[in-house]
């Protein structure tokens, strides 16, 4: 009896993993050269950017809240960063004149802003109890705009040093951005399962006037899960300049706020508050790799492509609510 | 309860197995090779992946092109769009290598990517298509670039301009500039060569305002020209595109101004442009040849993967390292209109 309820709910949580697996099963057959060691690092490369945002974004939804300006503020603190690492020489350079600083330094100060801006919308959204949904929407625009005042053009010709995370691979093989996400992972399974911090993530989420009577500082704990949404904004921007070489005030992390929002609520966070697994929101980032990359390497038009992530996203979303309302 | 749990969640797998299974079949039914000219390869087609930096009108023209020329060769080409995103390009890239594709026709994001997008190519043959690496000296090797010389597009517009000032005897010319989208190169370009080309023709181009920055948005130039039409003093409006254009042609209409009492220039010749010109609201346009940018992008990477010059069986001339296709720009006015209908 024991057991077979142990089993019961083994699989219930971890359904989508089954998903994931059969997803990879249908795509190797369909496509051999899917289950390539090449291509797997290249999807996994390929969704370090936006999973680490997911990782940012599945605490705000824990706490019954959304980010919608992550992809916006990684796009400010690309700007900014890129721009301090050009060449001083560079004729297209934003600041001539300043030089290359060292890219440790500049991640530092990447990782500072993401806090910063993180702190304000935070803390208007802790103390002034206007829907997070609003409150993240201005500050997106804010973010936007202020990256397009910062430079009109593309930050491009970045230092190495600065380009590391983001665009090495050891051996010339495997790239080091994927050591961060799953460093980045370990980071958030962390903080959310094994500090004081995730766990009152948890009770606000599930019941915000319970938490505060159980004398959980409320106001406080938003504040930080925002800083942390957006200081894992900040990481991912700067590894998309990195990446690509370049930050665009424009188009960089343009709308890769709904992806990270998806991959966390395929993965079974749920909009409602109070329910998050890491692991499943690993899997929710890989279930939408494995569908944007291998849907291109069967040559499947990109618009069938977010037709199937569309179809996903709401059916496991209606998976989730079956499932949650009957543990209710 | 355990039962309909997993059934739930093999249904779902289903669908998508059934949605995907779905997708393949289009997939290789529209990639039937039809047997190229290309003899050396034994009449199995070289395959290909197109990769847009976003799926609009003009692209879509490209897109077109690219895929006549496959057919003709007996190319496999698919087709991807990277939603102005330069990260998502070099990601198709990778894939295209993965999944083995012998080259990838690249629509530049950000013309300062290039090296990038060529060192994730590989060993691929890499054809830069309607957008110019912002570094040429990148090209070269498995890397060519086919595209049009935009000074070339301005510089039609400036020289029509010049031509209808001097026949009203007019040298002293105010100009509204919209511009499109800052940082790209054909924006600069467009914007500079236009003011050079009425130079050229002995006029005086003057700033009646601050150039409008519309991002190429038939929207968001009608917008931002509004406010000006009534405030300033103006001889001609320049855009950078048709949609643009057609922003400011729609803003005069809307405050009961007759567009057809100056002269309004785009480039592009959309269908939209060309019926405008045709209705006398614009001036006049330039076309770019989308169609021919995406077949000699084609002819180009069949080219390089065979060693011959890229513009082997082209009209098209190559710049002076032989790196770079032209394909032309043509100035289209109300008399020849009627080619490019």
């Amino acid at each position: 009896m024991q057991k077979s309820f142990d089993k019961k709910k083994f699989l219930s949580q971890n359904s989508i993993w089954l998903v994931l697996i059969v997803l990879v099963i249908i795509m190797s057959i369909a496509q051999p050269s899917f289950f390539s060691v090449n291509n797997l690092l290249t999807l996994l490369s390929g969704e370090a950017v936006k999973g680490i945002m997911a990782f940012g974004v599945m605490f705000a939804i824990l706490s019954k809240g959304i980010d919608l300006t992550i992809g916006a503020s990684a796009a400010l603190v690309a700007v900014i960063t890129a721009s301090l690492v050009q060449p001083a020489d560079y004729a297209n350079a934003i600041l001539p004149g300043l030089g290359t600083l060292p890219a440790p330094l500049v991640f530092l100060i990447g990782l500072a802003l993401g806090a910063v801006i993180g702190g304000i919308y935070g803390a208007i959204i802790a103390y002034t109890k206007i829907p997070p949904f609003i409150a993240t929407l201005g500050a997106q625009l804010i973010c936007r705009a202020s990256a397009k005042i910062y430079t009109n053009r593309p930050v491009s010709n970045l230092s190495d040093d600065f380009r590391f995370l983001g665009s090495y691979r050891i051996g010339g093989v495997f790239p080091i951005i994927i050591i961060v996400f799953f460093v980045m992972f370990a980071i958030s399974a962390f903080l959310l399962t094994q500090t004081r911090f995730g766990k009152n993530v948890y009770a606000i989420g599930g019941n915000d006037q319970a938490a505060r009577v159980a004398g959980i500082n409320v106001e406080k704990n938003l504040i930080l899960v925002y800083i942390w949404c957006s200081v894992c904004a900040a990481i991912a921007g700067m590894l998309l300049a990195g990446r690509s070489g370049s930050a665009d005030p424009a188009n960089t992390g343009l709308n890769y706020e709904l992806d990270a929002i998806a991959a966390a609520t395929v993965g079974g966070t749920s909009h409602t508050g109070g329910i998050c697994r890491v692991s499943g929101v690993l899997a929710g980032i890989l279930i939408l790799g494995v569908i944007n990359n291998g849907l291109v390497m069967l040559k499947v038009d990109d618009n069938m492509t977010n037709i199937v992530k569309g179809l996903i996203i709401v059916g496991s979303v209606v998976l989730d609510m079956r499932k949650n309302a009957k543990r209710a | 309860m355990m039962k309909k749990r997993l059934l739930a969640a093999l249904m779902a797998s289903a669908m998508m197995a059934a949605t995907l299974a779905g997708c393949g079949n289009t997939s290789s039914e529209s990639t039937t090779p039809e047997g190229g000219e290309t003899a050396e390869t034994g009449g199995d087609g070289y395959s290909m992946t197109l990769i847009m930096s976003l799926r609009d009108e003009f692209l879509s023209t490209l897109e077109a092109g690219a895929q006549s020329a496959a057919a003709e060769l007996g190319v496999t080409l698919s087709t991807q769009d990277a939603n102005n995103d330069a990260s998502k390009t070099i990601q198709f890239i990778e894939s295209a290598r993965n999944a083995g594709d012998d080259a990838v026709l690249v629509n530049l994001v950000d013309a300062a990517t290039a090296q990038q997008c060529i060192e994730a190519a590989g060993d691929m043959q890499i054809v830069f298509v309607n957008r110019v690496p912002q570094d040429t000296s990148v090209l070269g090797g498995n890397a060519a670039a086919v595209v049009s010389d935009e000074n070339q597009s301005g510089g039609y517009q400036g020289q029509f301009l010049a031509d209808y000032f001097k026949a009203k005897g007019q040298t002293d010319v105010r100009y509204l500039m919209l511009q499109g989208t800052l940082g790209l190169v054909h924006t600069e370009q467009r914007s500079a060569s236009v003011i050079q080309g009425m130079k050229d023709g002995g006029l005086n181009p003057i700033e009646a305002a601050a150039p409008l920055v519309a991002d190429y948005d038939r929207a968001v130039a009608m917008d931002m020209i509004s406010p000006l039409l009534s405030t300033t003093e103006f001889d001609c409006i320049i855009a950078n595109n048709d949609a643009m254009a057609l922003g400011a042609v729609e803003a005069m209409q809307a405050q009961g101004m007759d567009p057809t009492s100056i002269p309004i220039v785009g480039i592009d010749a959309t269908v939209d442009g060309i019926q405008a010109l045709k209705d006398g609201t614009l001036a006049m346009t330039v076309f770019q040849d989308a169609n021919g940018q995406g077949y000699g992008a084609v002819k180009a990477a069949v080219n390089l993967i065979e060693g011959n010059p890229i513009n082997d069986g082209t009209d098209y001339e190559t710049d002076e390292t032989g790196n770079i296709v032209w394909v032309p720009f043509e100035p289209v006015t109300p008399e020849n209109v009627a080619d490019y209908e």
